[in-house]
């Protein structure tokens, strides 16, 4: 009995934090996301050829982790089968997570846009069973700086 | 060439589903097939146990593990208590009770495998009077005739083996628990139904049922006794005490038998018994 | 040294290719980050620790790499990928790898 009161208290407490948090990385997201705007981000490999551009490998990576609740929700779609959507919105925050922290750094270094943007994703310690299912995102590209201001 | 980034619109790659109606399908699906299938399999496996004859059920039992601590004076008053409570309770031919006494403290008493019962000295020294002992070994003896032993592990068997199956994954373990209390319901129906027959037995032999009960209130004092509240009846093995004190009211009532008569002390001799069964036990240790 | 996942450099002109050089970097967290990722198993959200040790981990292969490229007399490192992989429980490798080039 004692086992179900506290696994009832996890899935509440991961539900609670769990989408507390997420409505606030939203949030903090699309915020950022339309500031960054005015950098873009392209995924083509051939860069505008001008002469001026400065390059620097540019990065952002960020390792999320599911809660209680989702990871639940979606145990219990492996037996259905199906879409599972608990993970969906976890994914997609880690990727334009990802996006913006590169963004981030190649506005710090006064870059005008990112080229040939890749993503990398990797389940750690996945096979693991019990233990913590995260995914890492990482997202890379060449910032193309103009040098000619200097 | 122009490059930029316009804002693309929301939920493109989320499903906009509510997380808690998501759960409650699922939950609740997976809820109801745990329940159905280990209901399902369970009394499969619990029928097929039963087709094991009881002749090869003796033979699982390691008997040394069971050797009984009673001297031969206690020996001798349990056997023919087993003796009459057997014939009482119209035991088959080839179905032997053995009845064993632990010196142990521990407040409990069990039937298992091959027809052997085991009554632990916490609990005998408990008991008021003869007609609550009575109460007792006919309540395991009953087990011993329903088969319950070895059906209860055939079905917990096959339980473990299609929940642990399909709900093998530690994050649904809570689920896999669901299999667990099926388990408990049948428990508590092969309970009910010692229960009865026992209280049928301690009429057979006494004409009356009185006495009888008082295994019950003993066993709810001593809970009380113990500071330690009964956990809902759907976690437990049991039915709850009330519900089996309550259960002896109503077969009482409907079956017309006298709850008042003269309940038979146990032999003088059962406290010098019981001193001399705490010895054995704490030597054998 | 210029490193950068594209194909070609804008206005300059790649003189010799020098083959592949790589980089890895095999990382396993400490206890104590393990204690509060069990914990951000309940709530969900980022692992700071472990986002840190990742971007360390490559860092260092960059590193290395950068190394294998100067040891072969390279000034640059076009076509620059990443890759992960968790290698064993609670270890991640982080590999990274490009070609060597001299530009002029």
């Amino acid at each position: 009995m004692y086992d179900l009161i506290v696994f009832l208290v996890l899935l509440a407490l991961g539900y609670g934090v769990g989408q507390y948090a997420e409505k606030r990385h939203y949030r903090s997201i699309i915020e950022r996301e339309s500031r960054l705007n005015r950098l873009p981000a392209i995924a083509v490999r051939s860069p505008p050829v001008q002469p001026y551009y400065d390059q620097a490998l540019v990065s952002g990576n960020v390792v999320v982790s599911v809660d209680y609740f989702k990871r639940f929700l979606a145990a219990l779609r492996n037996l259905f089968g199906g879409r599972v959507i608990s993970y969906e919105s976890l994914l997609d925050r880690a990727r334009r997570e990802a996006l913006l922290r590169m963004k981030e750094q190649a506005e710090a270094i006064g870059a005008a846009m990112v080229f040939n943007v890749k993503y990398e994703t990797a389940s750690i310690s996945k096979g693991a069973r019990q233990t913590i299912g995260s995914v890492e995102v990482l997202a890379y590209g060449t910032a193309l700086i103009d040098s000619r201001g200097q | 060439m122009k490059y930029s980034n316009p804002q693309i619109p929301e939920g493109i790659n989320t499903t906009d589903r509510h997380p808690l109606r998501e759960f409650l399908l699922l939950a609740g699906g997976a809820l109801v097939l745990v329940l159905l299938l280990a209901w399902l399999v369970g009394g499969f496996g619990g029928r097929l146990a039963r087709l094991l004859p009881f002749e090869s059920e003796e033979r699982l039992v390691p008997t040394d593990m069971l050797s009984g601590d009673a001297g031969p004076p206690l020996q001798y008053y349990l056997d023919d208590l087993a003796e009459r409570v057997s014939s009482a309770l119209d035991l088959p031919a080839g179905m032997q009770v053995r009845v064993h006494a632990s010196g142990d403290d521990t407040f409990n008493a069990f039937a298992t495998l091959g027809g052997h019962v085991l009554l632990f000295r916490g609990l005998l020294e408990a008991l008021p009077n003869e007609n609550a002992l009575v109460m007792l070994m006919a309540h395991e003896i009953a087990h011993v005739r329903h088969r319950d032993p070895i059906v209860s592990i055939g079905r917990g068997a096959a339980i473990q083996l299609v929940v642990g199956l399909l709900f093998g994954d530690p994050n649904l373990a809570a689920l896999g628990r669901a299999g667990i209390y099926t388990q408990l319901h049948f428990n508590r129906d092969m309970e009910r139904s010692a229960d009865a027959d026992a209280l049928r037995a301690v009429y057979a032999i006494y004409g009356h049922v009185a006495g009888a009960a008082d295994l019950f209130s003993l066993i709810q004092q001593k809970r009380r006794h113990a500071g330690r509240g009964e956990p809902p009846a759907i976690f437990s093995s049991h039915p709850l005490d009330r519900q089996r004190l309550d259960a002896i009211a109503d077969s009482v009532r409907q079956n017309g038998w006298a709850d008042t008569g003269k309940v038979t002390p146990l032999p003088d001799a059962y406290p010098t018994w019981m001193a001399d069964l705490a010895r054995h036990g704490g030597a054998a240790e | 040294m210029l490193i950068s996942n594209l194909e070609m450099v804008p206005g300059k002109r790649v003189i010799e290719h020098l083959g592949l050089v790589q980089g890895s970097s095999v990382r396993a967290k400490h206890v104590g980050r393990d204690i509060m990722a069990g914990l951000k198993n309940i709530f969900g959200g980022e692992l700071k620790g472990y986002t840190e040790l990742l971007q360390e981990s490559r860092e260092e292969a960059m590193q290395r790499m950068q190394l294998q490229a100067e040891a072969v007399g390279a000034n640059a490192v076009l076509n620059v990928r990443f890759s992960t992989s968790s290698i064993a429980q609670g270890a991640a490798e982080i590999y990274v790898y490009g070609t060597a080039v001299r530009l002029e």
